[in-house]
């Protein structure tokens, strides 16, 4: 099994899927739309992709080591119900056809813990994770670590500042901390940085206003991945950033630019929020154009590349008349912190190859992946080229 | 040829990371084609434009395709210059740089796709993977261990106990021994050097009286010849990391890499105390003696628990009478390298059983599943009249092999042939391959009896099954079925033929795949163990499939079984298949089984194709014609497409998508969700369902329209595979395929 980086073609939405070298999956967010389960063949059929990739258990589940949702919105939570199973391993349907997938571990912010109100409105499958985050975290308080098994585990990245996560300190990651494993197997195969969500103490000067900024886009779980490959620790940098926007870059710059500038560089970039212009600049593009300032400390924070870094823009195609996100302005000037070729995004990528980016991992770092996509070859051969078009038949003549 | 490379290029123009691609040579017997192709480079490398093991971002690279194309894999050439590494035949300044880019045969792991055009997109992926992993060094890793010289391709060969070796004879110091062996001068009739070497593990003196030659013993034509190997090794230390290219010719040259290698003076000592040996003689004819350098690598050997490498040579000790001698064993006298063999060290498998009463059987494919069926039948009491089989039996062969034999070449099936006799049968065997011999009356007849009444093949070689669909009821008399293992053994499929060959054992593979339930399809399709064997990446055939004997006996038994209910006496004598997967636990394997009535045969107007019909289709289509008296109707073919064979085989269809348009004169097939559902077949198949074509009814018995031929001629030009229209009338099938030069 080798180390491996996939980020799928989910329109506006996140998918990434980060493989170690010991066979064990991280999935970070799911954006599986109903259109991707139907008929039509130029969506890609993300679930059934994930469902290949995956390894599966004893009783033929597939299965994630660790499932990390870094904000509970729409665009990075959707398909949760039908493609994953929810509640106890016991109550797991066996029926062939509901091949649901097993989170071994879940990666929350706390922000399950918070109901659903007038600021903080959830989708169905953002409310079916926070109950299930719920169901764990309780099962976790009766049982404790020994009693909580794989379908039963939760992590939280970030301590709640209303004190609700101050008697399970156990599963609780703090800002700046690091995870080393994945569904509690530490097996030095990665570690992975906690940079946000920020902590916001009650009593400090600024929460009510940091309270404001801080909901939704901006409580995304940014983590920084180092990962093993081939026996070679911190072969591949991967820098994961949910929806964080501009405000979260630049005071994420203002914390660490003196001593750990280092803890964002990457040698593999999810951009924020689908390339979306709001995470680079504090100016409105709708209304200055092109005399938009990119905010310094946000690019600082952002281009922290380490040798041949690639970008990825999990994103519809990059179009100058588009709306935002993306944006293209913001493409710009992420292919000037990296290069043309080595910025993708990944429904221009299916349009073109019929599968997700790759990235392999040796011990030398990460590689584009070339793989030709079996779906390419089938293509390129002929196989489906008989329903491209209506085909007349039939007995009349003339026509 | 010419044809073939423009094939090929119009196939790779396709391939995303071709980046350049042309015709270097045609001639008669052999094409060039120079590709370029992009690498797939980590981060840095990539911005730097060259690996750190020296690997280009864009590589040239040479195909060859040779007489015999498209059934021979074509062959790949790096440039001259490309860096030594394993997995790779190095560049002897004269030839180019060849990778090893299959595990197994190359032929077959491109045959197994029935389309030309697919069998070229795998072997250049094939070729683009082994370049990324070359980039990074991953060709050869601790992880994967080093991967001993290939010498798959040398004929001469020395037999050794190599466990003995490593774990009694070699110390912490330099050193050598001398083993006594036996010997050989020829083992193949070739014009090259092709000796012998059976190695025991006694000792043989390395010093004695000059007048004394023991334990030197000329061949005679009854008894192998008596000589040593010298067994040398370097001190602890001495750890050869480097990869040398495998040119060693002269004696010379073999001290040189003796000293590389750190066992120059163990070489050097060796050759003074052989050359001792025979200063007072005269030898009449040269004597073959081997050299075993037993080279110590940074790993363990791939498949192995060691890290130790044996490299072998042979050289010959020719000292003739002469008023003035010089020494036998100068520095220009020839070496010659030996492939290297395991000494065997298992024992016999015993098995017992009971069937059926079974037609006069004769079995093609010796190997482990031919001959445990083989032995299986025969204590049956079922008469096997032949085997046949083309290998030696080798000693790896012991470990799941029905028979145990000494290492001493012997062919697979006169072996056989006498075990089987040992249990009452009169087998006669056939050395040979069963391809050629169908096109030669007198070798068909050695292989196949004219009283046999059953053919079981048991190569799971695609290219013997393709062969031998269609020849029953013509070349062959007999009925032809087939057993082949998958899956490491965890499951196994039973073809039997029907009548005159129909269905046909390419046919019932079809029609297995058109059925195959998601357990099934996990262990035929999985790229790892699956159906083909042929193993991709690292490794170059140094060993099949692992499994236990016992898992292989278990799985060979049951089918054996199955195999007698099938073709059995009271048995129908339809087309059948029985299929068996072990689930995921291990603790049960669950069998089915299904019954293939006969193939339509329908003639094609236009092309030089020929399309079956499995009868469940036939029936489907009937039915839904049925459903529509008063429009024309349709829907699209599922099957498989063999350009070999030039055959297309339907076994399915999928109804015509919901934006189809039916009226008394015509039918138009819509599109809405046929693609998918297309993909969905192609994957649950393994890649070998797809669509082939279309079918429709015409309300009166009318032939092909000018639309029919319209439509078939634009999916002519717009893929290579060809499609078929299928007509229904009220009477009669018939179908019709498009050319693209329309």
């Amino acid at each position: 099994m080798a180390a491996n980086l996939t980020f799928y073609p989910v329109g506006n939405g996140d998918m990434a899927l980060v493989t170690l070298d010991n066979g064990q999956n991280i999935l970070i967010d799911i954006n599986i739309r109903a259109s991707a389960d139907g008929e039509d063949e130029d969506v890609h059929d993300v679930a059934q992709d994930l469902k290949d990739r995956l390894p599966r258990d004893d009783e033929d589940r597939p299965y994630v080591d660790a499932f990390l949702v870094s904000h509970p919105d729409a665009d990075h939570v959707s398909g949760l119900r039908n493609h994953f199973h929810l509640g106890a391993l016991d109550e797991y349907p066996d029926e062939e056809d509901k091949d649901r997938i097993v989170i071994r571990e879940m990666w929350s912010s706390p922000i399950v813990f918070r109901r659903a109100n007038s600021q903080h409105k959830l989708c169905d499958d953002a409310k079916a994770w926070a109950t299930e985050a719920r169901r764990r975290v309780n099962l976790f308080k009766e049982k404790g670590m020994d009693g909580t098994d794989s379908g039963d585990r939760i992590l939280i990245l970030g301590k709640d500042r209303d004190g609700k996560t101050d008697d399970i300190m156990d599963i609780v990651v703090l800002q700046d901390e690091l995870i080393t494993a994945a569904n509690r197997e530490e097996d030095g195969q990665f570690e992975a940085r906690l940079l946000a969500p920020i902590y916001i103490d009650p009593d400090q000067e600024d929460a009510e206003e940091l309270i404001d900024l801080l909901s939704k886009n901006n409580s995304s779980v940014i983590l920084r991945f180092a990962i093993m490959a081939d026996g070679t620790e911190d072969a591949c940098r991967f820098l994961s950033g949910g929806d964080a926007s501009v405000a979260i870059w630049d005071r994420l710059w203002q914390r660490h630019k003196d001593s750990n500038s280092d803890w964002l560089s990457y040698d593999v970039m999810e951009t924020p929020h689908h390339c979306s212009w709001r995470t680079l600049s504090h100016d409105r593009w709708s209304e200055m154009g092109e005399d938009v300032k990119v905010s310094p400390d946000a690019r600082n924070a952002l281009s922290q590349c380490r040798e041949g870094a690639h970008i990825v823009a999990s994103s519809n195609p990059i179009k100058k008349e588009e709306p935002n996100p993306p944006h293209e302005r913001a493409k710009r000037e992420y292919v000037s912190i990296t290069s043309a070729d080595r910025f993708h995004c990944t429904e221009e990528f299916w349009e073109k190859n019929s599968r997700p980016i790759e990235f392999t991992i040796s011990h030398q770092g990460p590689s584009f992946s070339h793989r030709v996509a079996a779906k390419k070859v089938a293509a390129a051969i002929g196989i489906s080229a008989i329903p491209t078009v209506a085909r007349g038949h039939g007995s009349r003549d003339g026509e | 040829m010419r044809r073939h490379a423009e094939h090929f290029l119009r196939v790779v123009g396709g391939y995303p990371y071709v980046s350049n691609a042309g015709i270097a040579f045609v001639g008669e017997n052999e094409a060039v084609l120079a590709l370029e192709l992009a690498v797939e480079l980590p981060n840095g490398a990539r911005l730097a434009g060259r690996s750190e093991t020296g690997v280009r971002a864009v590589e040239p690279v040479e195909v060859v395709l040779q007489t015999g194309y498209p059934g021979r894999c074509p062959s790949f050439r790096l440039r001259h210059d490309f860096p030594v590494m394993p997995h790779l035949a190095p560049s002897d300044g004269k030839s180019l740089p060849v990778p090893c880019l299959v595990d197994g045969s190359p032929d077959e792991f491109f045959t197994q796709h029935d389309l030309v055009d697919a069998g070229i997109m795998a072997i250049v992926d094939q070729m683009c993977i082994w370049l990324k992993r070359a980039a990074t060094g991953r060709l050869s890793n601790a992880k994967h261990g080093w991967e001993p010289l290939n010498r798959a391709a040398v004929l001469g060969t020395i037999f050794i106990d190599r466990e003995h070796i490593l774990g009694e004879r070699i110390r912490k110091d330099a050193g050598c021994v001398w083993l006594r062996s036996r010997y050989l001068e020829k083992l193949y009739r070739a014009e090259e050097e092709t000796p012998g070497f059976w190695v025991s593990n006694d000792l043989a003196p390395s010093l004695a009286a000059l007048e004394q030659t023991f334990p030197f013993e000329f061949e005679t034509r009854k008894d192998p010849g008596r000589t040593v190997a010298a067994v040398l090794w370097p001190s602890q230390k001495a750890v050869s990391k480097d990869l040398l290219a495998d040119d060693v010719t002269t004696l010379g040259q073999l001290e040189a890499r003796a000293d590389l290698y750190g066992m120059g003076d163990q070489l050097r000592h060796f050759v003074k105390d052989l050359e001792r040996r025979f200063e007072a003689m005269w030898v009449s004819a040269p004597l073959p003696v081997a050299v075993v350098l037993c080279v110590r690598r940074p790993f363990v050997l791939m498949g192995r628990s060691s890290s130790i490498e044996c490299v072998a040579y042979s050289l010959n000790v020719h000292r003739p009478r002469s008023d003035n001698p010089s020494p036998a064993l100068r520095p220009d006298i020839p070496v010659f390298p030996l492939r290297q063999v395991d000494m065997p060290s298992q024992g016999l498998f015993r098995s017992m059983s009971g069937a059926l009463a079974i037609p006069n059987t004769s079995i093609i494919g010796c190997g482990s599943v031919g001959s445990k069926v083989g032995m299986h039948l025969a204590r049956t009491g079922a008469r096997i009249l032949a085997v046949t089989d083309s290998a030696f039996l080798q000693p790896h062969n012991m470990a799941r092999h029905a028979l145990a034999r000494s290492p001493f070449p012997q062919f697979k099936a006169p072996e056989l042939a006498y075990e089987l006799g040992r249990l009452g049968a009169t087998t006669r065997s056939f050395i040979g391959d069963i391809i050629p011999a169908l096109d030669e009356p007198d070798d068909l007849l050695r292989a196949v009896p004219t009283q046999s009444g059953l053919l079981v093949n048991t190569t799971a070689s695609r290219l013997v099954r393709e062969a031998l669909s269609g020849c029953a009821g013509g070349r062959i008399k007999a009925r032809v079925a087939e057993v082949t293992l998958f899956g490491r053994g965890d499951g196994a499929f039973v073809f039997a033929e029907g009548p005159l060959g129909n269905p046909s054992l390419s046919q019932l593979e079809a029609s297995l795949y058109a059925t195959v339930t998601k357990r099934e399809r996990q262990l035929l399709f999985d790229p790892t163990h699956g159906l083909t064997q042929v193993q991709i990446g690292d490794g170059c055939g140094s060993l099949t499939m692992p499994m236990t004997d016992a898992r292989l006996s278990a799985m060979t038994a049951m089918a054996t079984e199955e195999l007698c209910r099938m073709v059995g006496i009271e048995a129908s004598v339809g087309g059948q298949i029985a299929i068996g997967v072990r689930d995921r636990t291990g603790l049960s394997t669950n069998w089915r089984r299904i019954a293939v009535p006969a193939f339509h045969n329908v003639k094609v107007e236009g092309g030089d194709w020929s399309l079956d019909i499995a009868d469940d289709v036939v029936r489907l289509i009937r039915k839904e014609i049925a459903t529509y008296p008063t429009a024309e109707t349709g829907g699209l073919l599922i099957g498989t497409c063999n350009s070999r064979l030039r055959k297309i085989t339907v076994v399915g269809t999928l109804p015509a998508p919901e934006d189809s348009k039916r009226s008394a004169t015509s039918f138009v097939l819509g599109t809405k969700g046929l693609k998918k559902m297309i993909s969905q077949r192609f994957r649950d198949s393994g890649g070998s369902l797809f669509d082939v074509g279309t079918w429709h009814s015409h309300l009166s018995d009318q032939g092909a329209s000018a639309l029919d031929w319209h439509t078939a001629n634009s999916l002519a030009r717009e893929r290579p595979p060809p499609a078929v229209l299928l007509i229904s009338t009220p009477l009669r099938f018939l179908a019709i395929t498009g050319t693209s030069s329309h």
